[in-house]
């Protein structure tokens, strides 16, 4: 019992058997998998594999029909999402979601304000906040726009953005949802460096899902492959690029 | 009956545009006047024909110049303009019409009673029911059966993907608002029949076809058919339980369905 | 961008000086009661105003700032005139006590429609809130022997200091001024406030960085309730009574139009919807009786062409006209 505990202790994130179906599509089909502390995991597949939908099952913006999400050896199945968020789990979005009217500046502050328990909700005093404001900021490279709404940001500065709010939230697992999608090469390659310096710095957990097999084998330790709602292979990225089924299944999906 | 007329008209709408129309009532208001006015200047089926389609009209040309312009912005300005329109359209009526009750003068044909399972039943109620079993028989086969149809229902569906196919929108929501207004403008003249027409109605009215919407669900021509008959008996039981609470029933009901199963009996949940 | 403008940036909110805002205001009241305390009329139409502002600005708590729109007010306002006007005439309570408890009873009934109404979003809460309101409005109509029925509840007596009507009026404008701060200070500027405006602009993202959703809807239902209920029970001292048109549907619009018209994204905004509403109101009714024609008609317009309300629309002439380059307003 004691030597299970402690390996289960050693997974900042365990899946056991989860399962979510949509209208009779089985979006998440029995998926088990396990995510040590500090690495960089990329979860790949095809259209429809049910990559995002794992993504919104963990954090709790879907529910899931069974199975268990246990974090740090707590189980979080089916809590709320800010919940989620407050135990350490922080996510960004595949398709860019920020808050608009409100500047680059008041974005990172909302993260840094609400993901842990609030002290008094009548303050109007945020000078505390300001220096780790500064610091996310300067860390994802946005600081020169800090006023700026964040409407009026390009495309790739939002997606940054997005990844800001999340890491503001002061996660242990930060969860990135195809953060290169809709870039161009020059602002992929300033995601990626950015992903390379947090999980070196901050000792993060990462798992990312992600189209561009470049951003896939340039950042991943270890790779999921997900196909129509199951793990189909897991390991390193040279043992993933030779298994004959993920082969098939992309080849097969391009031929 | 005639109360399934008016929300079959305000399930159409939601169901195609997705805009609730709380000026429905008025609309329906307009036709009652309309047809007792008419009804004094021609003949009475004249009349009785002529009123809807002239709400629907009128329909037509607000949907046209104010609504058509909010389907962009959000829910609540929409809601907020036929709010606006509720206020426009009540004070116009009793500025023509005056604040007090009107009743049309029933034709000779309608003026007599049928003796039908021992009762005598005022034929009025029984074309009044007559029409509005028509309408709903007509309304189901051309949305069910026919092409126009099945377009109308596509627009409903997914509008994008309708458009793209090289269907101008924008004309059947025009249309569907028409022929949505002109359903309200019939409710109203029948209900010119059955019972004095009086200014304030059209509030009243269009709550009661919110709760026969929700209950047989938004979108639904059925569901409004069903819920006009479960509210009407529901309403009936009300009276019978809580004589005096029978409209708080009504709306403790419509809380109830509400909560447990929002779009309904017949509707189909909107993702919002 | 230095550092230093960033600095001010973020610890801006704080050092407003609220106390110096109703230190100002409460003098207004005390000389527009010296001004006034002969004239009924003047009295009576400030007074009318005053309410109505309350009753906007809580309400906009929900509406502009929290993004509900919410049907059921009326109800609630009915709630509190009907609480103080039940405790002051058959309780026999005195004011004071009729007006702490009014707000109270308010905001419980707020936190319950509340927790059955949030359960839904967009068209269906509005609906929801609607019926409910529907609901106590019906059950105030028909509940005769409590409520008094169509003839409602009539003969609150006042004594004492607020016997006299300049007394009255005193008292409503510092209730409602002292509200108005609160409100300010407490609700919108804050942490609070700030929650709910990310919850307004993105529920799903504000979801994600640990803000329960949910729970500050609740809260703000509440305290808009709470609010409600003050502005609901003065209405009843400044009549005299309460009637069933209190929580009508009608009643439900009235701080719609105040805080659409006025601005929903600002704080004066409902201030000045307000005062545009009664001004309006009690300019054409001395030549028609077609009011509801011209609100309706105000209403059309500012939704089509000025959505954001007149406050907006005065700042961007404003800026305009002086080619002021001012930082991008975050209401």
């Amino acid at each position: 019992m004691g030597l299970k505990r402690r390996h289960e202790a050693e997974n900042i994130l365990e899946i056991r058997k989860l399962r979510k179906t949509f209208d009779g599509v089985v979006a998440v089909n029995n998926v088990s998998l396990r995510l040590q502390p500090g690495t960089v995991t990329a979860l790949i597949g095809p259209n429809g594999a049910g990559k995002t939908t794992l993504f919104n099952v963990i954090t709790g913006h879907l529910k899931a029909d069974s199975g268990q999400v246990v974090f740090k050896g707590e189980d979080i199945t089916n809590l709320a999402p800010h919940e989620i968020c407050r135990r350490g789990i922080a996510r960004s979005f595949q398709i860019v979601n920020v808050f608009p009217r409100l500047s680059v500046s008041e974005n990172v502050l909302a993260a840094t304000l609400f993901h842990k328990k609030i002290g008094n909700p009548f303050t109007r005093n945020y000078g505390s906040e300001t220096g780790y404001v500064t610091e996310v900021l300067e860390t994802v490279g946005l600081f020169s726009q800090a006023d700026l709404a964040a409407a009026k940001l390009s495309y790739g500065d939002r997606k940054v953005l997005d990844i800001a709010i999340a890491l503001a939230c002061g996660p242990e697992l930060l969860l990135l949802d195809e953060p290169t999608a809709g870039l161009g090469p020059e602002e992929s390659r300033r995601i990626i460096e950015l992903i390379r310096n947090l999980q070196k710095k901050q000792r993060l957990t990462l798992f990312l899902v992600e189209h561009d097999m470049d951003v896939v084998f340039a950042l991943s330790e270890r790779i999921i492959v997900m196909h129509e709602g199951m793990v189909i292979a897991y390991g390193r990225p040279e043992e993933v690029r030779k298994n004959e089924r993920v082969r098939q299944v992309y080849l097969g999906e391009e031929g | 009956m005639n109360l399934f007329l008016l929300a079959s008209g305000l399930s159409l709408i939601y169901g195609v545009l997705g805009v609730v129309n709380f000026a429905h009532g008025s609309f329906y208001l307009i036709g009652a006047y309309f047809c007792y006015t008419c009804a004094k200047l021609c003949p009475f089926w004249f009349a009785f024909v002529i009123a809807p389609l002239a709400v629907g009209a009128l329909g037509i040309i607000t949907e046209l110049c104010l609504l058509r312009k909010v389907y962009q912005s959000e829910h609540i300005y929409q809601l907020l303009l036929t709010w606006g329109l509720v206020l426009v359209f009540g004070d116009l009526c009793k500025l023509v019409w005056g604040v007090d009750k009107k009743t049309l003068g029933l034709p000779t044909v309608l003026a007599e009673a049928m003796r039908l399972f021992g009762t005598k039943i005022p034929l009025v109620q029984i074309f009044a029911t007559l029409v509005a079993a028509i309408v709903a028989a007509l309304l189901i086969i051309v949305l069910y059966k026919t092409r126009i149809g099945a377009l109308i229902r596509a627009a409903a569906a997914d509008p994008e993907v309708t458009s793209a196919l090289g269907v101008d929108t924008r004309k059947v929501y025009t249309a569907v608002f028409g022929v949505g207004c002109w359903l309200a403008g019939l409710g109203g003249a029948v209900s010119a029949l059955l019972m004095p027409i009086y200014a304030g109605s059209d509030l009243e009215l269009v709550l009661v076809a919110f709760i026969i919407v929700v209950i047989g669900g938004m979108g639904s021509i059925i569901g409004s058919l069903v819920g006009s008959l479960i509210t009407g008996l529901l309403y009936a039981l009300g009276i019978l339980l809580v004589p005096r609470f029978a409209l708080a029933f009504l709306y403790v009901l419509m809380v109830g369905v509400l909560i447990i199963r929002p779009w309904g009996l017949l509707g189909r949940p909107q993702i919002d | 961008m230095t550092e230093t403008r960033f600095r001010e940036h973020m610890a801006s909110g704080m050092g407003r000086s609220y106390s110096l805002w109703l230190l100002a205001l409460i003098i207004a009241a005390i000389l527009l009661t010296y001004l006034f305390h002969s004239n009924i009329f003047v009295l009576s139409l400030i007074q009318e105003l005053a309410v109505m502002i309350l009753f906007a600005t809580a309400y906009n708590l929900m509406l502009g700032f929290s993004g509900l729109l919410s049907f059921g007010h009326g109800g609630l306002f009915g709630i509190g005139a009907y609480t103080l006007a039940l405790l002051m005439v058959k309780v026999k309570l005195s004011a004071l006590w009729a007006l702490m408890a009014a707000p109270l009873l308010t905001s419980i009934a707020a936190w319950g429609m509340g927790w059955l109404c949030l359960r839904l979003t967009g068209v269906y809460f509005a609906f929801l809130t609607l019926a409910f309101s529907q609901l106590i409005w019906a059950v105030i109509w028909k509940w005769r022997s409590l409520t008094g029925g169509d003839d409602g509840i009539i003969g609150i007596e006042l004594s004492g200091a607020i016997g006299s009507s300049a007394g009255l009026f005193l008292l409503i404008l510092i209730v409602v001024i002292v509200c108005a701060v609160l409100i300010k200070m407490l609700l919108i500027d804050s942490q609070f406030g700030f929650a709910l405006r990310l919850i307004r602009e993105n529920p799903r993202r504000a979801r994600a960085i640990g803000i329960n959703v949910r729970g500050y809807q609740l809260l703000v239902f509440c305290a808009s309730g709470f609010f409600t209920g003050i502005a609901g029970a003065l209405y009843a001292l400044h009549s005299g009574g309460a009637f069933v048109e209190y929580a009508s549907v009608a009643k439900s619009f009235e701080p719609i139009w105040c805080s659409l018209v006025g601005g929903i994204y600002t704080f004066v905004g409902p201030i000045v919807g307000a005062a545009l509403m009664l001004g309006l109101d009690h300019f054409i009714s001395r030549f028609t009786e077609s009011w509801a024609l011209f609100a309706g008609a105000v209403l059309i317009i500012v939704v089509l062409f000025a959505p954001e309300g007149i406050v907006r629309l005065a700042e961007c002439f404003y800026r305009r006209l002086f080619r002021r380059v001012g930082v991008e307003k975050w209401a």
